[in-house]
Formats: structure tokens, sequence, C-alpha cells
């Protein structure tokens, strides 16, 4: 038994109110509801209603509110976004954390080489300059993903995350 | 299966073995067809699935296709050329995995 455009809205309307809005996560979630709720419809001989309760009880722990403290406490969202974004970020600073490293490690190895006072000056001001590229960057992106009025994990990743970059330069003086 | 906690460790593994034979699956039909296969006796919860289904395509172990499917938008995964090797290592070290345990539950005693 097929669910009909006006139950499909039903389950949407269903992910809209628990957050769960980001289209790569919620299309996804959408289909298993709709499957898992087809079946019982056919199988145990159901309602629509009666198996769709069935079904919210088992999402209800991964669409429940949940936050992350490598995300931010004060961003919170369905649990299954969360983890995912928790997991990316997690790639992410380990991946700049190794770069940060190498970085370092030939910044140290080229100041003692060359003149310390120059080459302190030198490297404050590259890094001052690629800070602000990044950011220039950022403030693109960032109206370029408004633009597109699609939401998805990543744009929420971006958006908790960029901020914060936004202010690390200022704190660091 | 009373615990599950068992198979946690193998779900990816299982995945990755499940589309290389079934070509391309989505996420429902990957539940259905565990359940299927060991006859009710396992369950994959949608709070394992996803998650593992995210981080093998995070690795570019799968590759996801889109297509709409009953009026609604289906999330297909496949392997990538790296997946397919990825899986046949997965079983050689799984497969080894089932050979010890099976030594240390069952052991065969031999007299010297």
């Amino acid at each position: 038994m097929k669910l009909g455009q006006n139950q499909l809205d039903v389950i949407e309307n269903y992910l809209n109110w628990k957050e769960l809005v980001q289209v790569d996560l919620k299309n996804e979630v959408l289909d298993h509801m709709a499957n898992s709720i087809e079946d019982r419809m056919e199988e145990d001989e159901v309602s629509f209603s009666m198996a769709f309760k069935d079904v919210v009880v088992i999402w209800e722990k991964e669409l429940s509110n949940y936050s992350s403290p490598l995300i931010g406490l004060l961003f919170s969202g369905p649990k299954m976004l969360i983890y995912k974004c928790a997991k990316e970020l997690k790639r992410i600073y380990l991946r700049t954390g190794v770069i940060a490293l190498l970085i370092t490690i030939l910044f140290t190895i080229l100041s003692r080489k060359f003149d310390n006072t120059l080459f302190l000056e030198f490297s404050r001001n590259l890094f001052g300059y690629a800070y602000f590229l990044a950011i220039g960057i950022i403030v693109i992106l960032h109206f370029a993903i408004r633009r597109t009025k699609t939401k998805s994990s990543f744009s929420y990743l971006f958006k908790t995350q960029a901020v914060g970059f936004g202010f690390f330069y200022i704190i660091h003086f | 299966m009373a615990n599950s906690k068992l198979y946690k460790g193998s779900l990816n593994t299982i995945i990755l073995k499940l589309l290389d034979e079934g070509g391309r699956m989505y996420g429902y039909e990957i539940t259905q067809k565990v359940k299927e296969i060991t006859k009710g006796e396992l369950k994959i919860t949608e709070g394992a699935l996803y998650p593992a289904l995210h981080k093998l395509e995070a690795e570019g172990l799968l590759v996801v296709e889109v297509a709409k499917v009953d009026n609604r938008l289906r999330k297909y995964y496949k392997l990538t050329e790296q997946g397919v090797k990825e899986k046949t290592n997965r079983l050689v070290e799984l497969e080894d995995f089932i050979r010890n345990m099976e030594q240390l539950v069952n052991p065969k005693w031999t007299i010297n």
C-alpha cells in the first residue's frame, strides 16, 4: 500500500517540527519512515495514523533534541544531525590540526635560519593576510549558501562554526 | 537477538557485503534484508544504520544516487571501487575473527 501525498506531508511536517529540515537527512528519514509505515499498514492491517504513531516511537530517540560540546553547547538539534556534524567536525579538526602542526614546524625551522625579528614580522603579516582572505571566503560562502535556500547538514555546520572562526583572530590579539 | 552489541563491530562489514551483492540499496532495504537473512534474529536499528552509512560515504567507500520513487526522494548507496577492495579486506578480517572466536568457544583438544 503506497502512501498518498497528504500522508507524506504528515511525515514531512513531523520532521519539520522535530527540526530535521536538512535535505540530505530529511529525505532519507522521510523515505525510511514512509516505507516502514507502508509495510505496517499492509502486514498488520492498521490505519495510517496507527502505523505513523508506532514509527514515530521508533524514531523518537534519533530525533530527540541533542547538543555536542564539539559543535557548541549553545547549538542544539535532532540527535541524528548533531551526531553527523560532530563526526564531520572531528575529521576537519584532525586534518587542520595536522596541517597546523606541519606549518608550525616549518616556521620554527625557518625562524632559526633567518633573522628572528624580521621573520616574526613577516610571518605575522602573512598569517594576517591569509586570515582576512579566509574571512572574505567565509562571507562569500555565507551569502552563496543563503541564496540556495536549501538547508543541509553542511550548511548547519557552516552556520555554527563560521562565526567562531571570525572571532578567532581577534581573540588572538 | 538479545545482545545486538555482539554485531556492532561488524555492522560496516555487513553493509559492505550486502551492497556488494545487491548493487545499490537504500537504508530501509538494508534493514529488511538483514532481517530476512537472519530470520528476524538481527534487527539493525535506525540509530546504528545511518551513522554507519554516512561514515562509509565520508570515507569514500560508498557513493550516493538519489531517485524519485513513489512521490518521494530515495537515497541509494552503492560501493565505490575503493569500497569493493575494502569489502574484501574487511570480510577476511571478519572471517578470521569468527574462526578465532570459534576456537575460543569450542576448543578442539588434541593429545600430543
